[in-house]
């Protein structure tokens, strides 16, 4: 009787020992590393280093579909794969049809620039409040760095959203600023360039940029703005921005910052590249028929095919090859880009000097010079042409008619057809 | 701390309520307890009522027990028959009994807590049980989800395809959460064995999911629990919600499928060796267009025309599906034992061909269990499992590249020319459609291997007793562990990896290596008072480690026709480790008055690493009464059984591992590691979903319970629901985890066995069974949002205050009169109106004819299978003229224009309902002695699904693109098709 008492006991005291060594621990996350930590304090320099890394990485994420959105409704080429009905319905407005706002075609792009926008708050954060030992220079490499591709991020989305507008504040994820119109981003971005430029004046990288050193970060940082005073008309500040810039009359077209890609591991492969003769996207008819003989930035975009590509009631036969391999960079902005921006900021106030700018573009292509009248209206018809097959595939063509007032210019291909104005705000950033 | 002193109360407790027996005057009964026929039953539990002391009969089912009393009752029970008690005195101390079967299951013995078990006569919940033969008799089963359609009230059980080797979804009473695991958790033989679907790394090729993460839902992977031998199993029982399920605390919530594999009996050694060969087939073909070249030109152009004109038609539908594979098992049953030692062995090869050529699923599994009787104070029973199993699953689901074969097939004019020129040469590539279809058969392989142990340990001990008490400690510890080796292979000379600048072939080999480990320890007090009440008492702790490791290796550009993954280009490489410590407690008082009322309480504590604060326990308490009306002598004797019951309790579920992490991202670019953000938000706070299920009902027999009535209705109430709110994109983040809904499941569930018939030649036993449910959001603290499918034009689920969880949504049309004011409008809802299930079982002489009818009454699914065969314009229907109410266009261009130009989702939901002959089975008993007197055969013709009616526009109404997801589990993109089987079976008794 007293022994089985005392192994009960004996049995239950084991039990309430063993349950006193199950106190369990938090486990830290084994399969990466931790946000919140990261902001707070915890950056360590090489941490730092993968933050500014993955600042650039970030912005290849989800690229396409900025650039097939845009690119498509701007009728520089059509997506007739067939893997999405809506790449030829819903973007091409076929039936009077509107833009969903909670589809990918709306929020796949939106979504992934905001996210480059918060990895570079993470950046930032990081880098404020990182115990490691950096100087004010290294700390503003980091934080100018992130705050210039802050910048160019919020833009590419103001550029669908347009007159929508959008929110530049989004600093804490709990705190949403407002948003703000179509002119007040604008001003805010070109604010946010301006307080890069100034954080990176004097500014030291510890860290390995695909964009180029931190002397090219900032003339980086000056060609956005060009680009933000071009969509702003400010044609004075226009000049001044694309000075400061790499901005060569003479230099490589292809000059300039670009996304760059890779094989293997977490390096991604370039989703804008096609396969030839497979990958069913077709330039534009109208887009094949006005291009002038031996444009050879014609020839260096498309390949020419044997048989049509067709499907829902659209076909081309030259198809869209913007790059010559799935690891080949695309480019953010480049010196033919500069060229052009140049030429535009002179129209109105030194036209001779805006045709000389175009000249060296068409040289270039392997064109002749423009002998055209050199009036304002007839140089802004010409600069559209240039930027058309120059800036082919970049996601230009679209925002140039529309800031022109000429969308009503872009063809439609089928009865009802519809050219969308911008993108509807997402679902979700309306509620 | 708290939890010490709470058991050095039941410590207390336990001490306070032993009594001490005092000796009374004994005699010894002996006995023999027969079956009907009067054959002797071997192993039989003889007890004497009001006392602890039992024993068992021996190989001619003889007893011999000592009664501590000069007179007493016997209780004896037998597995499959009904209890009987038989009074004793020392003047008749010799009696024999004659046991009858057990129709309706009364005495059959459910698990009450996780040390005691009750008889299902006593019980006060409505647990479902099925039997082997339920299970396995009327049909053989690949795996184990086909062995449970339509055979349990409160479960919809979906298969995510027709692909070989399984693939399933279990909702039991309803949806009881949106993003967490919702499946039920399964215990088999005390071992909690895994049960996850492992992504098998084709979304780099397939791009279903977009982007590069090869970790999607889409893929169609199998679940783990397809690996069990269905034959193994004993009987299967379901706990469906928290009432009965809130002993397993917070990994519960999704109920508890309890699995008890077979046990060998003492007795003589019996083998049963049993085979089996069949075929399956399409269960539906869906057939094309009636082409013709005019009707080529006319839709195609004249290019196609020609082709057309110069190739003919090739019905490829025809040519994927239409087979008849071979299916084949052979088993391998041995069983027997001493009275101290009994034992179990189980063998099953099994080779079963898929509809698609080079799909099939190959299984070997062995069993051996083993129970030993050391002494009267300890017992230990074994039980292992080993599982090798392959299944080719073929290459389907959602593609946006074109290249799986339903997608593709979508596109596929059937005057295009798919085989090579000459045989054994290139297949031509199809650019018309981005990948050949008879090529992707050919050349991909997606196998998923499995190598597995399940094993697990039950010791009981007796650590004291008297004749009205008894102490007894369990232990129970399991090891569940497997080796799943993906493979997935898609050759460098597929047409559309032959171009350099293309991946230039995959070769993908996953990894993962999953183990489970649990131990619990429990203390089990009864007492038996003078006035009959059994008093018992459990407490104990439980403890329970998992850790999963996946590594998928994808080699892209591979050297020609190498597959190895150093003979590539690049190799990418997905790591995912999931770590998980659970540790709870569990006490519970059971008081039973006479078995007319039955009562019990419980609680249980858990705590886990998956939660926010790892080391905070989280409660689930439960309580339960049942009352045995006809106990107590004062009904009609029409009545054989009346129980009234009512039960309450609590559960949980942990947030997914990730919940309470915001993870930086790898990446690398140019020459450089990076970090950036992900989409999820994670939440560090995250804490269980609670599921609180208040459930009652009766139990009704009539006529000596030939004819059985059961009724439950439940409500089943969700709080704290994790959420993955979507949240404004300009976060940066796309959603973020919340505990910020709750859900209400309100259903009812009717049963009625009969037995019409029982006559020594003829017998018909038939059971119907009724259920239904309704869900409903009845709390939202974030925004409602949209969930599942692809975009709102393409069908959603909504998730909003008030309407029920499943509701399916779409855009709203502009013809409608909200459109432009409404941002979404209904269309359907995935919850079935009702299923209804009937089972009969007839046997006449030496037949037997056992059949199972399955009838979902709605339910709504998404089919952008057909959307994408309109797309293609190669829809069977597309001709048709049965939509347009103006009756002028076909259903084809009806349903596109539509949805493109009047935004209406309506053509792409369809009413998923069916009626389908699920199994039936017609058997030929050849009885022991005909042959020979040790051997018995059974000839017999079975099959599964070889019956289906429903409307829906597709192969079958029962697919899910998303797989396990149990709320987004009614959206289709051409699935591999379903299947019926037709099996001959021979099996020999020896």
């Amino acid at each position: 009787m007293k022994k089985t008492f005392l192994k009960a006991g004996l049995f239950l005291i084991a039990l309430s020992a063993l349950w006193s060594a199950c106190k369990l621990e938090n486990i830290a996350n084994p399969n990466a590393p931790d946000q919140i930590n990261l902001e707070n304090g915890g950056a360590t320099l090489n941490d730092l280093r993968l933050l500014a890394t993955g600042c650039e990485a970030v912005l290849r994420v989800d690229m396409e579909f900025y650039y097939w959105t845009v690119n498509i409704v701007g009728r520089e080429y059509w997506d007739l794969r067939n893997t999405d009905p809506r790449y030829t319905g819903e973007l091409l407005g076929k039936g009077g049809g509107g833009l969903d706002n909670n589809g990918f075609l709306t929020t796949r792009s939106y979504s992934a620039r905001y996210r480059a926008v918060r990895s570079a708050w993470v950046q930032i954060h990081a880098a404020q409040n990182s115990t490691a030992t950096l100087t004010p220079a290294q700390r503003n490499g980091f934080i100018g760095h992130a705050r210039t591709l802050m910048a160019y991020s919020l833009l590419l989305e103001l550029n669908r959203q347009y007159t929508n507008g959008i929110r530049t504040d989004v600093e804490n994820p709990d705190r949403l600023g407002p948003f703000r119109t179509y002119t007040e981003a604008l001003r805010d971005i070109r604010e946010m360039l301006d307080k890069a430029y100034d954080e990176l004046n004097g500014a030291e990288f510890l860290f390995t940029s695909t964009l180029g050193d931190v002397n090219r970060v900032r003339q980086f940082n000056r060609a956005l703005a060009a680009r933000v005073a071009m969509y702003q008309g400010d044609k004075g500040a226009m000049k001044s921005f694309l000075q400061q810039t790499w901005l060569n009359l003479d230099g490589n077209m292809d000059d300039g910052v670009y996304y760059v890609f890779g094989a293997g591991g977490n390096n991604l492969f370039n989703p804008l590249y096609t396969v030839p003769f497979q990958t069913a996207y077709v330039a534009h008819p109208e887009f094949v028929a006005n291009a002038e003989p031996g444009d050879q930035r014609f020839d260096k975009k498309t390949t020419q095919l044997a048989t049509p590509f067709s499907t829902d009631g659209l076909s081309g036969d030259v198809q869209v090859t913007l790059v010559a391999s799935n690891i080949a960079p695309f480019p953010i902005i480049r010196n033919e880009e500069l060229i052009l921006m140049w030429a535009e900021a002179h129209i109105g106030s030194d036209n001779a000097e805006a045709v000389k700018a175009i000249n060296k573009v068409r040289a270039a292509a392997g064109l002749g010079n423009y002998t055209g009248p050199t009036d304002d209206a007839s140089l802004v018809n010409q600069l559209l042409h240039e930027r058309r097959y120059s800036l082919f595939g970049e996601g230009h063509r679209w925002i140039d008619m529309r800031r022109y007032g000429r969308l009503d210019q872009i063809p439609k291909d089928r009865p009802g057809d519809v050219v969308h104005e911008k993108f509807p705000r997402p679902l979700l950033d309306a509620e | 701390m708290k939890y010490r002193l709470l058991f050095q109360t039941a410590l207390l407790a336990v001490l306070m309520l032993i009594g001490v027996g005092a000796l009374h005057a004994q005699f010894t009964a002996t006995g023999r307890v027969v079956d009907a026929n009067g054959e002797g039953l071997v192993g039989a539990t003889v007890a004497v009522r009001g006392t602890n002391r039992g024993t068992s009969t021996d190989l001619n089912g003889n007893f011999r027990i000592e009664v501590p009393a000069a007179a007493g009752t016997l209780i004896i029970t037998y597995t499959g028959y009904k209890t009987a008690q038989v009074d004793v005195s020392s003047n008749n101390a010799q009696v024999d009994i004659t046991l009858e079967e057990d129709l309706a299951g009364l005495d059959e013995v459910i698990i009450s807590g996780l040390a005691t078990n009750v008889k299902r006569a006593n019980l006060a919940n409505a647990v479902a049980t099925i039997s082997a033969r339920e299970l396995t008799g009327i049909t053989n089963q690949s795996t184990m989800d086909g062995a449970l359609y339509g055979k349990f009230r409160g479960a919809e059980i979906r298969a995510n395809s027709g692909a070989p080797g399984g693939g399933f979804s279990v909702r039991l009473r309803g949806v009881t959460s949106i993003f967490g695991n919702q499946q039920p958790l399964y215990i088999v033989d005390g071992v909690f064995v895994n049960n996850d679907a492992i992504t098998l790394g084709t979304n780099i090729v397939s791009a279903a999911a977009g982007g590069g993460n090869p970790s999607t839902n889409q893929d169609d992977a199998s679940n783990r629990i397809a690996d069990l031998d269905p034959e193994d199993i004993e009987t299967i029982e379901i706990l469906k919600g928290a009432s009965a399920a809130a002993i397993y605390g917070s990994r519960a919530a999704g109920g508890v499928v309890i699995i008890t594999t077979k046990r060998g009996k003492s007795g003589q050694t019996r083998v049963t060796l049993s085979q089996s060969v069949g075929f399956s087939q399409p269960i539906r073909l869906l057939g094309m267009r009636n082409w013709t070249a005019d009707l080529v030109e006319q839709e195609f152009g004249p290019a196609d025309r020609a082709l057309f004109e110069q190739n003919g038609l090739t019905d490829y539908e025809k040519e994927l599906y239409d087979n008849r594979p071979l299916l084949t098992a052979t088993r391998l049953d041995v069983s027997g034992g001493t009275d101290k030692t009994s034992f179990f062995i189980g063998g099953t090869y099994r080779d079963e061909g898929g509809l698609v050529d080079n799909t099939g699923y190959k299984k070997l599994s062995g069993r051996v269990n083993i129970g030993h009787r050391f002494n009267d104070w300890l017992d230990v029973y074994i039980t292992n499992n080993y599982i090798n199993s392959q299944a080719d699953r073929g290459f389907f689901n959602n593609s946006n590249t074109n290249t799986t074969i339903g997608y593709a097939h979508a596109f596929t004019k059937p005057w295009l020319k798919l085989k090579p020129e000459t045989p054994g040469g290139d297949y031509p590539a199809v650019p018309s459609v981005g990948s050949n279809i008879l090529e992707t058969v050919a050349l991909v392989t997606n196998r998923e291997q499995v190598n597995r142990y399940i094993g697990g340990a039950n010791i009981n001990v007796r650590l004291w007793h008297n004749d009205n008490n008894e102490l007894k400690a369990v232990i129970r510890a399991g090891v569940d562990q497997y080796t799943l080796h993906t493979t997935a292979i898609f050759p460098q000379n597929l047409s559309y990896f032959r171009n350099p600048g293309t991946l230039g072939g995959v070769s993908i080999a996953g990894r993962t290596l999953n183990t489970n480990t649990n131990l619990w320890g429990f203390l089990v007090y009864t007492h038996v008072s003078k006035g009959g009440t059994t008093w018992r008492t459990q407490g104990g702790l439980t403890a329970e480690n998992f850790d999963q490791n996946t590594i998928i290796t994808t080699a892209t550009g591979l050297n020609g026709s190498q597959t190895n993954l150093d003979q590539s280009g690049a190799v990418s490489v997905f790591h995912r480790r999931y770590p998980q410590k659970d540790r709870g407690f569990f006490v519970q008082q059971e008081i039973n008055w006479k078995d007319r009322i039955m009562v019990s309480v419980g609680l249980r504590g858990d705590k886990s690493t998956n939660n926010g604060n790892a080391d905070q326990l989280y409660y689930y308490p439960k309580a339960n009464v049942a009352i045995n009306l006809h106990e107590f002598g004062i009904l009609p004797s029409l009545f054989s059984q009346a129980k009234l019951r009512a039960a309450y309790g609590q559960a949980g579920r942990f947030s997914n591992f990730d919940d309470r992490f915001n993870p930086m991202v790898a990446t690398f670019i140019g020459s450089s590691n990076g970090l950036y953000t992900a989409t999820l938000r994670g939440n560090t706070e995250v804490g269980p979903e609670r599921q609180s299920e208040l459930e009652f009902g009766t139990d009704l027999g009539f006529f000596k319970n030939r004819v059985v009535v059961d009724i439950t209705y439940y409500i089943k109430r969700i709080d704290d629901l994790l959420l993955r709110a979507q949240i404004p994109q300009s976060t940066g983040f796309t959603t973020q985890v919340v505990n910020a809904g709750g859900l209400e499941n309100r259903g009812i569930e009717i049963g009625l066995d009969l037995v019409p018939i029982r006559t020594p030649n003829f017998n018909w036993t038939s059971g119907i069974s009724f259920w239904r449910n309704r869900s409903e959001v009845t709390r939202l603290d974030v925004p409602p949002f949209f969930i599942g499918g692809f975009a709102l034009s393409l069908g959603q689920y909504r998730i909003e205050k008030g309407l029920p969880a499943t509701t399916i949504v779409g855009t709203v049309p502009r013809d409608d009169p909200e459109f432009g004011t409404a941002s979404y409008k209904i269309y359907g809802d995935a919850e079935p109106d009702f299923n209804m299930a009937f089972n009969n079982a007839f046997s006449l002489g030496r037949f037997e004819l056992n059949f199972l009818i399955h009838w979902r009454q709605g339910g709504d699914a998404i089919n952008l299978s057909t959307l994408l065969w309109d797309l293609g314009q190669l829809t069977w229907d597309y001709d048709d003229k049965t939509l347009d109410p103006t009756g002028q266009l076909g259903n084809g261009p009806y349903r596109v224009q539509q949805w493109n130009a009047n935004r209406n989702t309506q053509p792409w939901i369809e009413d998923a309902g069916f009626v389908r002959l699920r199994e039936i089975g017609l058997y030929y008993n050849i009885p022991r002695r005909v042959f020979s007197d040790r051997l018995s055969l059974r000839l017999g013709v079975s099959g599964r699904n070889v019956l289906n009616f429903f409307k829906y526009n597709s192969y079958d109404p029962e697919v899910s693109n998303f797989g396990n997801n149990v709320l987004a589990n009614t959206v289709e993109v051409t699935p591999f098709p379903s299947s019926k089987r037709w099996v001959f079976h021979l099996t020999a008794n020896f």
